[in-house]
């Protein structure tokens, strides 16, 4: 496998889990969390994030509002549900059991 | 930034498309689709040095995009198990919803069928006469154009056949324009649930 098409399979499962850590800090619209998720490097991108925003939201993972502000552009703002909550708590401490036996196994001296 | 006309046009050309490939979603989906991205677009070409081009290259091509967005609904998240895999029933649905969506189409054609053929007979009419018409004989009757003309003196409705013909033909334009465009507009997919309309 091409080292490209690797990591975008692997920014694809991390990208449900960056998203709902983001907005766990609080309330959020699309673009910010396209730039607080890609300020370490691409993560997610605009053509995958809001489909992804739609499906959490459809699941009852987020809800969301729209809120005029005082710039030109409403924006719809996302926010945790009791069970989006629930599935970054679960979806966490897989990641952290996953990176833990991936640290254990790639990283290791021989 | 005021966007320029062009900018305009090429910002909506995008946001068509994508409402296009939406379409099997149901309206109301759609249209807070279209609004999000329509948002993003413009705050992010306010802040992209590049300007609009690159926005929408960002977002990808509006029917990959709509893809995208109807690929999400119908799988779970990666990590955890399938919590919404497409149960059989759902397949089902989408098989006969195609069936029907396929049987609707086929009616929209033949009615689309018939207004043609009802439009020739009221153009031909008053060209040939005696080849044009409703002929009622004891045991059978014909409508229609013919190669040489109808049986004498059982042809019933003569120059009446015109407005009838174009009266009908229109009832079956417009009823086939109904039906195309319920065959597009079908919702296959109803928020909160995995049934359909």
């Amino acid at each position: 496998m091409e080292i490209a098409s690797w990591q975008v399979q692997l920014r694809k499962g991390a990208a449900e889990l960056v998203v709902l850590a983001i907005i766990r800090d609080g309330d959020r619209y699309g673009l910010q969390i396209l730039e607080q998720a890609n300020r370490g490097g691409e993560i997610v991108t605009e053509g995958a994030l809001y489909p992804l925003l739609n499906r959490l939201e459809k699941d009852g993972k987020l809800a969301s509002r729209w809120v005029v502000e005082c710039g030109p552009h409403p924006r719809k703002y996302y926010h945790l549900t009791s069970d989006g909550a629930a599935l970054l708590a679960a979806m966490t401490s897989a990641w952290v059991t996953f990176r833990t036996a991936m640290t254990t196994i790639v990283e290791s001296e021989p | 930034m005021k966007p320029t006309p062009p900018t305009l046009r090429l910002e909506k050309r995008y946001l068509r498309r994508l409402r296009w490939a939406l379409r099997g979603l149901p309206a109301p989906d759609r249209a807070a689709i279209i609004r999000e991205i329509a948002m993003h677009i413009a705050e992010r070409s306010c802040k992209s040095p590049t300007g609009l081009a690159d926005v929408l290259a960002g977002l990808g091509d509006p029917v990959e995009l709509a893809h995208a967005y109807l690929e999400n609904l119908d799988r779970g998240h990666p990590w955890l198990g399938a919590s919404s895999d497409l149960p059989a029933a759902v397949l089902l649905g989408w098989a006969t919803l195609s069936l029907s969506r396929f049987v609707v189409g086929f009616a929209a054609l033949l009615l689309g069928a018939g207004a043609v053929l009802l439009t020739a007979v009221a153009v031909f009419k008053p060209l040939a006469p005696r080849s044009v018409g409703l002929w009622i004989e004891p045991d059978h009757f014909t409508f229609g154009v013919l190669a040489a003309p109808g049986p004498a003196g059982t042809e019933v409705l003569g120059l009446w056949i015109v407005p009838v013909a174009v009266s009908v033909a229109l009832i079956f334009c417009r009823a086939g324009l109904a039906l195309s465009k319920l065959a597009s507009r079908w919702p296959w997919y109803r928020p909160g649930s995995s049934s359909f309309a």
